[in-house]
């Protein structure tokens, strides 16, 4: 056991620590911006780390760091961020406030109440964090995410805002603010969490609405007036678990609100807070995407993943503990389960010989249908290679090598009745992933997927455990893990239908059926690795969405009409993630698109990986 | 502010009523058989209404030889309890062993609000015997509170997550919870105490704990001594609380559950407790009955209003 949870937990981190810690993307140069931005991506994919890294406390931690990526200035940045992170209570689900809540006006009164201030409460932790960082600036120098203030400007502005917060007595300091409104949102969780929630409803009955974006815009009145703070940056966190009302607001207001205030906040990749009817009617009054807001997804692409970002972090945690960049690298990709001589490995890259792999191809015999394929095309000629032109390399190799690189690692030769045959072999052996450049695939590039393995790999190496033995074990350790967590998301069924199947069956479906293509005794140049469903049934969306939004699969973002969110899972190319694919086994390429006209049935398959089964092979 | 007492039935000569559930489970009248029945005043069963399932029958004609009065609905079944709760304490025994955790939350929660009409409270838990466990990962239907009124309170001084979580059979079930819950620190309570094949099989089917990180704290507790459970439960609780949110998910024994919701219930709201729904209840094919081992688990308090 380590302590590998505590870097890459945001949750958990302050912003100084996460502003210490964090490798920086790409994509953080537009989040930082002055503009309404989405923030896209599964669990673990480091949405929340980029949203604490901008509060005045992380820009004040990154202007410490040494070297920041180019764009990244945080001096420069001219206006002041509010972190809102998501309310406790929306986590699990707020289904059975209508159980303790029957009347729905009353409901919404409280979850509104309840979201209100709690918004309330997290701008004045972001005003107190601010007058802190504040006090580490000469005034001349003040940047505008921090905060000068006396005690009679703090007296002003806590007295405006309880009267616009219409709070019971009058505060005089942020500290009485925050302390009033937590009182005040106790008093409304008392409405669901009381042992006589009768009497708390009566109580919270006599609480006035509020309206969350009056008071965004009122507050900013008051800090222009009083503290001279011009532009904001309200960033609303896990808005996926945030009630559907709740985030419909938030998204309307995208695309008009107040020219002083703009609006950040993060959702998984699917979104159901819209239904058909609701989107249909907003088509054309609703904010659009790279107009109205920048969505910004922070999950590895669909096909030709950039794993620059990956690398950094594996390069991070490899600094963290102490190893040398390059030691791991080579300790990886020193795998002996690697055949020999398929694969070239530079300083920032990995080639795929595709020669050798070819000629491997034909030495072992095993994969005759690919055989067959290389000799019709002449490709086990060299001479032969070396003359195709770049359109017929791009046709004949570069997109069959990797197929029959693939397959090379899961055929096996058996003899029946004095016959030598061929079939699929176990795939209890994750050869095929081993390799540094693979690492970055199947970890889809999450920052936390990255942690388990890196570290347990690191542990391994010091350990003096083979290479090959160690990332097969690490391989089954995280594939069990990531399906352990797809399995147990929480899937609401359909009214009336009694759930049978959560959405790693689905994903397992699915895997299945992709594994008989490139897995066929026939081999196919063109297998389909992905899928489309036309006109799924409910049930099945509801496990499609789940699985996406667990990361279990991965969406092409080209296919949504809304800028990488997706409304509906209807038409959208979905691969199987690289977190997973190891079970089926799936290459780490894409390929053709299978459409699929209802969820498809379990296919039985000769043995498979039993889970738990991983520390058995090769150790 | 309410506390409880160690105590023991004996030294209080009240009327008692058993509250249990009528399940499929044989061992679900284990408890009832192993006692005198003149001993309860009253027995209130609460039916699950499953004919034809495992042992359900042979237990309902049990429960119906007993005399004990069978109620379908719980809030009815509580509702019948208060009644008998005039003119005189009672002393109450709850079976455990086949109430679902958001059953025993509300029977609980029912004797907190009761308490001044209790003498004596009596946990009873019958583990069963040892059946292989499922590799299997069930579908969940939710994640939340067992109530709402187990849904947690907002403190200005805890911002982070505390999950204190009863290990079991649940196949792969914590790492779900941990990866959904995010908490800074994990406290897993692993049962021992009755057949050790038990223990091996509940190590594997949580993934050795590999899972935890040097931070988080895995602890044993014997099925045969739930004060200690309790003790142990509640320093965890006591010392969390001062720093971070407290979540309690309560899988693995169902005496985990009953001594989680009873601290929950005294430090009210300050505590949550959590539950995975999941629907194979509703599926026969997917349950499978559960033989008594023969032990019988019991912890014995008595509501009072001061600290230990």
């Amino acid at each position: 056991m380590d302590d590998y949870n505590q870097v890459y937990n945001a949750r958990n981190l302050t912003p100084e620590e996460i502003a210490q810690h964090i490798v920086i993307p790409s994509v953080a140069s537009d989040v930082f911006k002055f503009r309404n931005t989405i923030l896209l991506g599964p669990r673990g994919v480091g949405k929340t780390t980029l949203m604490k890294a901008l509060t005045a406390r992380g820009l004040f931690a990154l202007t410490k760091r040494e070297r920041l990526p180019r764009g990244i200035k945080p001096m420069s940045i001219d206006f002041m961020p509010v972190y809102i992170p998501a309310d406790t209570l929306w986590k699990g689900s707020v289904e059975y406030f209508s159980e303790v809540i029957p009347d729905e006006t009353d409901r919404d009164h409280i979850l509104s109440g309840l979201f209100v201030n709690h918004c309330l409460r997290e701008i004045v932790i972001a005003m107190e964090g601010a007058c802190e960082v504040g006090e580490h600036f000469r005034d001349e120098e003040l940047p505008s995410w921090a905060l000068k203030i006396d005690e009679v400007q703090e007296e002003k502005i806590a007295r405006l805002c309880s009267h616009s917060w219409k709070l019971d007595r009058t505060q005089t300091s942020f500290l009485g603010l925050k302390l009033a409104v937590l009182d005040r949102i106790n008093t409304f969780r008392s409405a669901i969490n009381g042992l006589d929630t009768s009497n708390a409803l009566v109580r919270v009955r006599e609480f006035e609405p509020l309206d969350i974006m009056v008071l965004l815009k009122a507050f900013a009145d008051v800090m222009e007036s009083f503290a001279g703070i011009k532009k904001w940056a309200f960033s609303f966190d896990e808005m996926e678990i945030a009630p559907k009302r709740i985030v419909s607001l938030i998204y309307e207001n995208l695309r008009s609100f107040d020219q002083r205030i703009v609006l950040k906040f993060s959702l998984y990749p699917h979104v159901d807070f819209y239904n058909y009817l609701e989107r249909a009617q907003t088509a054309n009054a609703g904010p659009v995407p790279d107009q109205d807001y920048k969505p910004i997804s922070l999950a590895l692409k669909f096909s030709n993943p950039d794993t620059d970002f990956a690398n950094k972090l594996i390069a991070s945690e490899c600094q963290r503990r102490g190893v040398q960049f390059h030691v791991f690298r080579n300790y990886l990709n020193d795998s002996k389960a690697i055949k020999k001589g398929t694969r070239e490995f530079g300083d920032n890259s990995t080639t795929r010989n595709f020669r050798k792999i070819f000629k491997t191809v034909s030495r072992e015999k095993v994969d005759q249908s690919a055989l067959e394929y290389l000799k019709r095309k002449d490709l086990l000629d060299s001479d032969n290679v070396e003359s195709l032109s770049e359109n017929q390399r791009a046709a004949q190799i570069r997109k069959v090598a990797p197929i029959i690189e693939f397959r090379s690692y899961y055929f096996a030769h058996f003899e029946r009745d004095g016959q030598s045959m061929t079939r699929r072999s176990s795939v209890k052996s994750f050869s095929y992933y081993h390799g540094f450049e693979q690492l970055a695939l199947i970890t889809e590039g999450n920052p936390r997927a990255i942690q388990h393995y890196v570290n347990e790999l690191i542990d391994s190496l010091n350990a003096g455990v083979p290479s090959n033995v160690a990332q097969n074990r690490s391989v089954g350790r995280n594939l069990d893990r990531f399906r352990a967590l797809v399995a147990t998301q929480a899937i609401k069924p359909e009214p009336h239908a009694v759930l049978t199947e959560n959405a790693l069956d689905l994903v397992d479906s699915i895997g299945e059926i992709l594994v008989q293509g490139v897995l066929a005794a026939k081999f196919s140049t063109q297998p389909s690795l992905s899928v489309k469903f036309r006109s799924p049934r409910p049930e099945t969306k509801r496990l499609l969405a789940t699985a996406i939004n667990a990361g279990a699969l991965v969406p092409d973002a080209d296919d949504s009409q809304h800028g990488k969110i997706l409304f509906d899972v209807e038409g959208v190319r979905l691969r199987v993630s690289y977190r997973l694919v190891q079970f089926f086994p799936l290459p780490t390429i894409t390929g053709q698109v299978r459409v699929l006209s209802t969820k498809p049935s379990k296919v039985i398959q000769p043995p498979q990986p039993d889970l738990l089964g991983w520390a058995l092979e090769n150790d | 502010m309410t506390d409880i007492r160690f105590t023991s039935l004996s030294k209080f000569d009240c009327p008692r009523l058993l509250i249990c559930a009528l399940g499929y489970e044989d061992r679900s009248t284990f408890f009832l058989k192993s006692e005198e029945r003149e001993d309860f005043e009253a027995i209130l069963a609460f039916d699950y209404c499953s004919t034809g399932l495992h042992s359900y029958d042979a237990n309902r004609d049990y429960v119906e030889h007993c005399g004990a009065r069978r109620i379908g609905d719980l809030a009815e079944l509580l509702r019948v309890a208060g009644e008998l709760f005039v003119e005189t304490k009672w002393n109450v025994s709850v079976d455990l062993t086949s109430l679902d955790r958001r059953k025993m939350a509300e029977v609980i929660k029912f004797l907190f609000l009761n308490r001044n009409s209790i003498s004596c409270v009596d946990f009873v838990y019958c583990p069963s015997e040892y059946s292989e466990p499922r590799f299997k990962l069930e579908s969940v239907s939710s994640f939340g509170p067992v109530l709402p009124a187990f849904a947690g309170d907002i403190a200005e001084t805890r911002r982070k997550l505390a999950l204190l979580v009863g290990v079991g059979y649940e196949f792969n079930r914590i790492i779900g919870a941990i990866e959904a819950l995010e908490p800074d620190k994990v406290y897993a309570f692993k049962p021992i105490g009755t057949d050790r094949r038990f223990e091996s099989k509940i190590d594997e089917n949580n993934l050795d704990f590999e899972f935890l990180t040097t931070n988080d704290v895995l602890r044993e507790y014997d099925l045969n001594f739930p004060k200690q459970l309790y003790l142990m439960t509640r320093r965890a609780v006591e010392l969390e609380l001062s720093k971070r949110s407290v979540l309690i998910l309560p899988l693995g024994p169902k005496i985990f559950a009953g001594v989680s919701i009873l601290i929950a219930m005294l430090r009210h709201p300050s505590v949550m407790v959590w539950r995975h729904s999941t629907t194979s209840s509703s599926r026969p094919e997917s349950t499978r009955d559960a033989i008594a081992s023969g032990v019988v688990s019991r912890f014995q308090f008595e509501f009072s209003e001061d600290f230990i």
